[in-house]
């Protein structure tokens, strides 16, 4: 059983409140737990089903039959709150399946969830219920980038943005200065001088522009065209699958709505491949952040950085392993960091990389 | 270097994967969107309130085109703000879209009553929490934290014409700012007051209240954090003039003259040098005829030093953003009238006070 000091979250007090004897204790719990738990649910649903529609309906029946089941809730941790929540899910899905209109009334399996000391699990499952975007992504700055623990998420955005028009955009520091309001004179150019040379700052230029979310990732395939000019309409709808969404080729060709061959889609996809931007966005910040004249590779080599756009394509975009070795694999070698499948499946498969955040964001509640 | 890894079991299959679920609900959310030209121009004029300005900066850090945008509007936000209001010459409409923009937080500023009688905390509040009027009201605030430094870096020039405290009101006995930046004061109140009293930044027969406190044995503490730090004040005592003390109810002295000073720049906008002019203002500053409308009297002794030069106006408009009005040649009296878009017809007073410098001539 997880224990509320794993955590200071309001989530943890609402599962306390929802496993409460007094049901008007409980339905005030419910009440605040619902709104997170509808948006992982959705989340988890759309991954199973095409249909929004079909998602919402879904959703809300979960959240239905997590109310009728209120009786026998155990608090488990926010964790167990998610496998519940996933749980419940994945069996509304399976009965609309089988006969849309009929329900089931099986209760979950109760001894199928996490239990046990969850602590970091819990407390990460905390901060993604609470939708607390900006303290997951800053933590993962701090975990991984080497962003100092005691920086404010927005003054670490602001020394990243300095970076950016300074390394990428060429822009002076009398600009840089205006627009992010740092003052004038000697003490401005020094304080942007020491953002400049942070090696977690040059990191964090690096992380933003190999980060791509999938859906820019698609327009910018599908805008910049073949080599002979525009894609067709069908190759555009595939690359919009491919990339978009993340879809494996033969997922694609299941789709009644692809009008690709199989020998159609399997050149589209070496096309497109060989016209994914990666490799020479990270030869662009490696040079620009040399022309500079520091020496920035062994600060871009080091596993950090790539742990955190891992992080990012595996659990932001939910893209499966050979997909994130297709994007950052080639990237990596610029600067000489072997990210291999082995890699990978280190870090993803054993839940390396959720201990890790999960570890930086225990310490920060500290 | 980045955090090594935490020492600890691992977590079972089930958990991983419903702290995956968990992310997937909040981290897989759609991407910020691209601000518009007045968003833009609200960042760049910093009266945004916080949450609308992480999401102009998020979405400059995750998108180039973004970036480029907000750096060329700074651009040309810099061109109009060095032309008087109305006057700037767009030469394309993204241009026209800026300087569209711009005059409309210049009439928003006009239009929007100062919150600044409720104090400098609470100014910091209004201005978190995107209420109107905040941001010019902040800048005004931090304008008068720029004519004090501009002072304690001439301490010779005496500014303040205010009466003399009656024998029994209160009097400041200590200021100064600490090596923390924060502002400490004592004050002797009457022996027999025990209550609440008030410490005001005072300057033009305006006051900032900074802090109360209760009166002990007839003497008034306050401690004011991060003020000196505010207005980069050093360390040490700053001039008891600037301070007031008021036993509720609170009453300031309202001079019909006001000094300030204004630095010496020369024509390419440059700091020329030497001590800073004082200038003498005839009132306050006000809104009039759809005008910024004030009244100054230049020394005689400064007309003969400084013929040739002109008086320089700019107003702040938003935290560290000034828009220039104009410079007119200096004269004994001078009246300067500046169009002002959003400005009433009838006089109203509030009009924020101008920075002042004096442009040397063309070489």
């Amino acid at each position: 059983m997880s224990t509320g000091n794993t955590t200071s979250s309001n989530v943890e007090s609402d599962l306390r409140g929802f496993a409460a004897d007094d049901e008007a204790v409980a339905r005030r719990a419910f009440d605040r737990l619902a709104s997170p738990a509808r948006r992982v649910v959705l989340a988890y649903l759309r991954k199973h089903s095409g249909d929004a529609a079909e998602c919402e309906d879904l959703a809300q029946e979960t959240l239905a039959s997590l109310w009728a089941y209120r009786a026998r809730f155990r608090n488990q941790g926010a964790a167990a709150w998610v496998g519940l929540l996933r749980q419940v899910a994945r069996q509304r899905l399976i009965d609309r399946r089988r006969a849309p209109v009929v329900p089931t009334a099986d209760p979950p399996d109760w001894d199928s969830l996490p239990e046990g000391e969850q602590a970091g699990a819990d407390l990460l499952a905390a901060v993604a219920l609470e939708g607390d975007t900006e303290r997951l992504l800053h933590a993962a700055d701090v975990c991984w980038l080497g962003v100092d623990r005691t920086l404010a998420a927005a003054e670490h955005r602001r020394r990243l943005l300095a970076a950016q028009a300074f390394y990428l955009d060429g822009a002076g520091w009398e600009a840089i200065s205006e627009v992010l309001g740092l003052g004038v004179g000697p003490s401005a150019r020094r304080v942007l001088d020491e953002w400049l040379a942070d090696a977690s700052v040059q990191r964090s230029v690096a992380h933003a522009a190999l980060y791509v979310p999938n859906a820019a990732l698609a327009q910018r395939l599908v805008a910049a065209g073949d080599a002979d000019g525009p894609w067709s309409a069908a190759e555009a709808a595939a690359l919009g699958w491919r990339y978009g969404y993340a879809l494996r080729p033969d997922q694609i060709l299941a789709r009644r709505d692809c009008r690709l061959s199989p020998e159609e889609l399997e050149g589209l996809c070496v096309r497109s491949k060989a016209r994914l931007p990666f490799m020479k966005t990270m030869q662009r910040v490696l040079d620009a952040l040399e022309r500079s004249g520091g020496t920035p590779q062994a600060a871009l080599a080091e596993p950090g950085l790539w742990r955190r756009l891992v992080f990012d394509c595996a659990y932001r975009e939910e893209l499966p392993h050979r997909d994130i070795l297709e994007r950052l694999g080639p990237a990596a070698e610029v600067v000489g960091y072997p990210l291999t499948a082995a890699t990978l499946n280190g870090w993803l498969s054993g839940g390396r990389l959720l201990r890790q955040l999960a570890g930086t964001l225990g310490r920060r509640e500290r | 270097m980045t955090e090594s890894d935490p020492e600890g079991p691992t977590f079972d299959p089930k958990v991983i994967a419903a702290v995956e679920t968990a992310l997937a609900g909040v981290l897989s959310a759609a991407p910020a969107a691209s601000p518009g030209v007045g968003e833009i121009v609200g960042y760049l004029a910093r009266s945004l309130p916080p949450e609308r300005r992480a999401a102009v900066e998020d979405a400059m850090a995750g998108d180039d085109a973004c970036r480029e945008a907000v750096f060329a509007t700074a651009a040309v936000l810099a061109r109009v703000r060095a032309a008087a209001p109305g006057t700037f010459q767009a030469t394309d409409p993204a241009e026209a879209d800026v300087a569209r923009e711009w005059e409309a937080l210049l009439a928003q500023r006009a239009a929007a009553p100062l919150p600044v009688a409720s104090g400098w905390d609470a100014l910091r509040r209004a201005l978190a929490e995107g209420r109107a009027g905040a941001a010019a009201a902040w800048a005004e605030f931090a304008a008068v934290g720029e004519q004090l430094l501009l002072h304690l870096q001439a301490p010779r020039i005496a500014l303040t014409r205010g009466t003399e405290p009656a024998p029994d009101s209160p009097a400041i006995l200590r200021a100064e700012i600490t090596s923390a930046g924060a502002l400490e004061a004592e004050a002797t109140v009457p022996a027999d007051y025990a209550g609440t009293v008030r410490l005001d930044l005072w300057f033009a027969g305006r006051s900032w209240p900074l802090a109360e406190c209760e009166a002990v044995d007839g003497r008034a503490r306050w401690q004011v954090p991060d003020l000196g730090a505010l207005f980069g004040l050093p360390e040490g005592g700053i001039p008891a003039g600037w301070l007031r003390v008021s036993a509720p109810p609170a009453a300031s002295p309202e001079p019909a003259e006001t000094s300030m000073l204004a630095p010496l720049v020369r024509a390419n906008g440059s700091a020329a040098g030497g001590p800073p002019a004082v200038v003498v203002f005839r009132g306050e500053p006000t809104w009039e005829r759809r005008s910024y409308t004030l009244r100054l009297a230049v020394p005689p002794d400064l007309l003969g030093r400084y013929p040739r030069h002109r008086v320089r106006v700019e107003v702040p408009v938003g935290e560290g953003i000034r828009q220039v009005l104009g410079a007119w040649p200096l004269a004994a009296e001078m009246e300067i009238r500046a169009p002002w878009p959003g400005a009433p017809d009838q006089p109203h007073p509030g009009a924020p006070w101008p920075r002042l410098s004096l442009i040397g001539p063309e070489l």
